[in-house]
């Protein structure tokens, strides 16, 4: 059976829970990422900041109402609203419920997760540390092995 | 698990010619080869521990396309990776060998500016990565922008955590941090003759030197000098050692030091006698310097190399 182990992307660069969003969208940038976890002072995992949850904290709030229907935000209003958090903590932008795996789940329940969740990446967790990540690439690479995802 | 800081990485290019020229233009026949592979001391040393089979963090700086070129042949080769990222590009370092005149030519970058900011985000990621490490080994040089306190800095986070720290840079950086009492230093002295305020060459002087710094650092181990292939100095609390590898032929000398470093972390790591644990990163340097590649492959070459190592045991 295909492990999760096997297929991890070995970096483990995080945003700690006090580093600002500024330090959070540059390290996104420089990092080529679409998400980057979060850790606290000793280097515990403590959820994850996407793109998408900068974007939603980015929309004012007299939008959201609007936001539903078919209203699209005016973009000098998001880019404003979005300077003015730069300072903020990335603690206020984390996503604690996102989603998780260890080295010793399987493939398929990860392919799951990920294709479910709509995520671009999983954290990979042994204990309350941060070993890696599994990206949408590596489950769809193991097909190139011959292998069958199970 | 090995923490290995490399604040100034670097692309090592490589080119290995069968007769170099200035003004010529040289193309590669089958019997040369052209390496595009991640350099910069500490890199180098975790590259080699890895093949040697420790588990190994790399962290430092990197930027641009050459960053990600480092970091993800890093990672190709079974390192976890934990790089800040920086507005510039990480540099190329070029290095010619010939075979036919048995010379090399190198030619290091300086490399990029580190803002001040950028530094802070480092130091942070570097005492989270503390917590899951127990020997941390600080090489090579550091990086413009970088001030020349940030190893002493580093090496008492790692000291407050009860982590060793092997430290291994031209004497510019090791002088200032012998007071610091780095767990191991090993002075980059190939182009710089000069340690401790004053000119330093030779067995005997090398010998003083490391007892000066042993007798006056209480939580320095080892001092050892290693750029003189033929005669190791290494000075230790108890006793100190002279290396001697016996027909050495020199093939590359291109990260020598770091795959005796590599070898001595390995092998201490297995708690073997001082000795022993000597012998073993001389016979990696060995092993390094008489094949094409600037790390180890061959490890089953280590072992047999072991008994060409001559070991003086100076009191």
């Amino acid at each position: 059976m295909n492990r999760v182990k096997d297929f991890i992307y070995r970096d483990i660069l995080s945003v700690n829970e006090n580093s600002d969003l500024r330090r959070v969208i540059i390290t996104m940038k420089r990092h080529r990422v679409c998400a980057i976890p979060v850790v606290n002072q000793l280097g515990e995992y403590i959820g994850c900041i996407s793109e998408q949850d900068i974007l939603n904290a980015s929309v004012p709030q007299y939008m959201k109402s609007m936001y539903n229907t078919s209203f699209m935000a005016d973009l000098d209003h998001i880019v404003g609203h979005l300077h003015d958090l730069l300072d903020e903590k990335a603690i206020k932008f984390t996503d604690s419920n996102y989603p998780t795996v260890t080295p010793s789940d399987s493939m398929s329940y990860a392919a799951d997760l990920l294709f479910r969740s709509k995520k671009t990446a999983l954290p990979v967790l042994e204990g309350k540390m941060l070993i890696g990540l599994l990206t949408r690439i590596e489950i769809l690479t193991v097909s190139l092995n011959g292998n069958k995802i199970s | 698990m090995i923490l290995t800081v490399t604040l100034n990485p670097a692309i090592d290019k490589i080119l290995i010619l069968n007769g170099f020229e200035i003004h010529k233009l040289h193309r590669l026949d089958s019997r040369e080869m052209s390496m595009t592979v991640p350099g910069g001391k500490g890199v180098n040393i975790a590259l080699n521990l890895k093949v040697l089979g420790d588990d190994t963090i790399a962290t430092g700086f990197a930027g641009g396309h050459e960053g990600h070129l480092l970091c993800d042949s890093l990672r190709q080769s079974g390192i976890t990776t934990s790089f800040v990222f920086t507005e510039g590009s990480t540099r190329t370092n070029t290095s010619i060998l010939d075979t036919q005149h048995e010379t090399l030519t190198e030619i290091n970058d300086f490399g990029q500016e580190i803002p001040e900011d950028d530094l802070v985000f480092l130091l942070e990621s570097y005492e989270r990565l503390l917590n899951r490490v127990d020997m941390v080994v600080l090489a090579g040089s550091l990086p413009k922008g970088v001030i020349e306190d940030v190893y002493r800095q580093m090496i008492i986070m790692a000291q407050g955590h009860g982590i060793k720290v092997v430290l291994h840079a031209a004497p510019k950086y090791t002088d200032p941090l012998i007071d610091s009492g780095p767990f191991l230093i090993n002075p980059d002295m190939r182009s710089y003759h000069h340690f401790m305020g004053r000119p330093l060459d030779g067995i005997d002087a090398f010998l003083q030197a490391g007892r000066e710094i042993i007798a006056y650092q209480k939580d320095t181990e080892f001092v050892i000098f290693t750029h003189r292939i033929e005669n190791v100095v290494a000075v230790t609390r108890k006793q100190s050692y002279i290396l001697r590898p016996r027909d050495l032929k020199i093939v590359n000398m291109l990260g020598y030091a770091d795959a005796y470093l590599a070898g001595f972390i390995h092998a201490y790591r297995q708690n073997l006698p001082t000795a022993d644990v000597l012998r073993y990163a001389s016979a990696a340097g060995l092993t390094n310097i008489e094949a094409l590649y600037k790390e180890i492959r061959n490890t089953e070459q280590i072992t047999a190399n072991l008994e060409r190592i001559d070991v003086e045991e100076v009191s």
